[in-house]
């Protein structure tokens, strides 16, 4: 069973890659419109040789683990004060509901203005990007916490803090893991648009500046690195669902 | 000495279905009562069951006892001070689990204790958890145990605070038959034990007959004392041959509204 697992999807990928080749062969188009998996392959191995491939994919990673980690350390803490204090709910909750609609996108002129050109610009709207769905998911998980554990924090005689570190951290950490896992994904979308506009590094660069030489092999390249990146950002989500004391949630559910 | 009064209590809850949307306004509601002009004590160490139609408010008042609601009018004292909010030397022992799911067995049990520092902790938890037949269980989550261990596990809990009153709603609804007929065991030796205040509800006539040192039937709603009897018989006991129990199972039987009692 367990090789059926590992070797199955390559065995999808090579005919995926061989009909690909077949199909820009007996096309007619241009190879440089539509350059088949083997130009491809080989473009891949120049730009790993000669370090753009991970210079770029470095500059990427780096803007989504900043943006990324400061949307998670204030939306976590900012989701828990909604779902657990009433005022703070009917305050904040129509303004961060009326900013998340706004694609991270439309930002884009006002990121460039206050940030300039570099890093902080993208590093802000994959920030804004990540916020919004971290907030909401957990003041969601938060205010579906069982009563029932907060009257056996109260039976027990639990401080403020045991309650918050006691109980309502633990019981929303399966939720939050769902929604790291779903918010990185937005998270990498959206960094190959920001790095398109106000940078000169990173995958969504490379694409531009590939589009720009016309090297659609290197637009292709882009893209599958892209595509592997948020495979394994997926799977580290996922993987912080398999701590135990975090598996009941998955049982439950 | 008398442990807990039950005073006069009344409880009411606005129905917020038929209030429609302004539904946290008490004049838009209607006002159903729930529990009418209850008054009950409970001696110190009486095993005492709770018998009622669905529905009929006595979940509500363990939950009152235990300071998890409030009474409409009236009052609960424990040892003659109202009940103001959950102490923990009330511990309440839930209907579906209540057990922490993201702490193991012995985490549970020793929340209890847990600002405790004596050496022999550790010990005495251990006790706790071997008293309930979970010895090698200690490092297991709640999802990885059955139905019975959780309710015994549960026990364990509440046993290790060393509580003056125990309550308990429902405690074997949802298991099979056997391991309601175990953890009905567990509850009364554990009883026999520690002979601590212990209110069970429960709506299984068997079960208040079986355990009880007394039996008190509510009506339904509005809810009031219908039944109060005295138990007393030794434990282990056998109803099928003791037959004033028989009659006294036929009566609330009947007074529950099943006139063909099987």
């Amino acid at each position: 069973m367990g090789y059926k697992k590992t070797v199955l999807p390559f065995i999808t990928l090579f005919f995926i890659l061989l009909l690909w080749e077949l199909v820009t062969r007996f096309s007619g188009w241009s190879r440089n419109v539509f350059p088949g998996s083997i130009a491809v392959l080989t473009s891949m191995g120049e730009l790993i040789a000669n370090g753009t491939l991970l210079k770029n994919t470095v500059a990427s990673l780096f803007r989504v683990s900043i943006g990324f980690s400061l949307a998670v350390v204030l939306g976590v803490p900012l989701g828990i004060i909604l779902g657990r204090v009433e005022i703070a709910k009917l305050l904040f909750n129509p303004l961060i509901q009326f900013l998340r609609p706004i694609s991270p996108l439309a930002w884009i002129p006002l990121a460039m203005l206050w940030f300039g050109i570099g890093d902080p610009p993208a590093i802000f709207l994959i920030f804004l990007a990540s916020f919004f769905p971290m907030v909401v998911s957990t003041s969601v998980a938060v205010e579906s916490i069982k009563p029932t554990y907060f009257q056996v924090a109260a039976n027990f005689n639990f401080t403020r803090v045991e309650v918050l570190t006691k109980i309502v951290i633990p019981a929303i950490i399966p939720q939050v893991i769902t929604a790291l896992r779903m918010t990185i994904a937005i998270a990498w979308l959206v960094v190959v648009a920001a790095e398109m506009i106000a940078v000169q590094s990173g995958l969504g660069y490379l694409i531009l500046d590939a589009r720009n030489a016309l090297r659609m092999d290197y637009v292709m390249v882009a893209m599958i690195v892209i595509g592997i990146i948020g495979l394994l950002l997926d799977f580290i989500m996922r993987s912080l669902g398999n701590i135990e004391s975090t598996a009941w949630g998955r049982l439950t559910k | 000495m008398s442990c807990i009064q039950v005073k006069n209590l009344k409880k009411s809850f606005i129905d917020r279905r038929r209030a429609g949307r302004g539904g946290e306004r008490a004049s838009l509601g209607n006002e159903i009562l729930v529990l009418d002009n209850i008054n009950l004590e409970f001696a110190e160490g009486e095993l005492v069951c709770i018998l009622g139609p669905s529905g009929c408010g006595k979940s509500t008042l363990l939950r009152m006892v235990a300071g998890f609601d409030f009474p409409t009018t009236g009052e609960v004292l424990i040892n003659d001070e109202p009940v103001t909010g959950s102490r923990s030397d009330s511990i309440f022992v839930f209907q579906h689990s209540g057990l922490l799911p993201w702490m193991t067995v012995w985490e549970n049990v020793e929340l209890g204790v847990r600002h405790i520092q004596d050496p022999e902790k550790t010990q005495t938890i251990q006790e706790y958890i071997a008293m309930v037949e979970l010895d090698g269980f200690e490092h297991h989550y709640p999802h990885q145990l059955s139905g019975g261990m959780l309710r015994r596990a549960e026990l364990a809990r509440a046993l290790a605070v060393n509580p003056n009153t125990l309550i308990m709603d429902e405690p074997f609804s949802g298991l099979d038959f056997l391991t309601h007929m175990k953890v009905r065991e567990e509850v009364v030796n554990m009883h026999e034990f520690i002979q601590k205040t212990t209110l069970v509800v429960t709506h299984d006539i068997d079960d208040a007959l079986i355990m009880g040192d007394r039996v008190i039937v509510m009506s339904g709603r509005p809810s009031q004392v219908k039944l109060d009897v005295k138990l007393p018989y030794g434990r282990p006991r056998d109803v099928l041959k003791t037959p004033e129990l028989m009659a006294l199972r036929d009566e609330i039987f009947f007074m529950l509204g099943v006139s063909y009692v099987v």
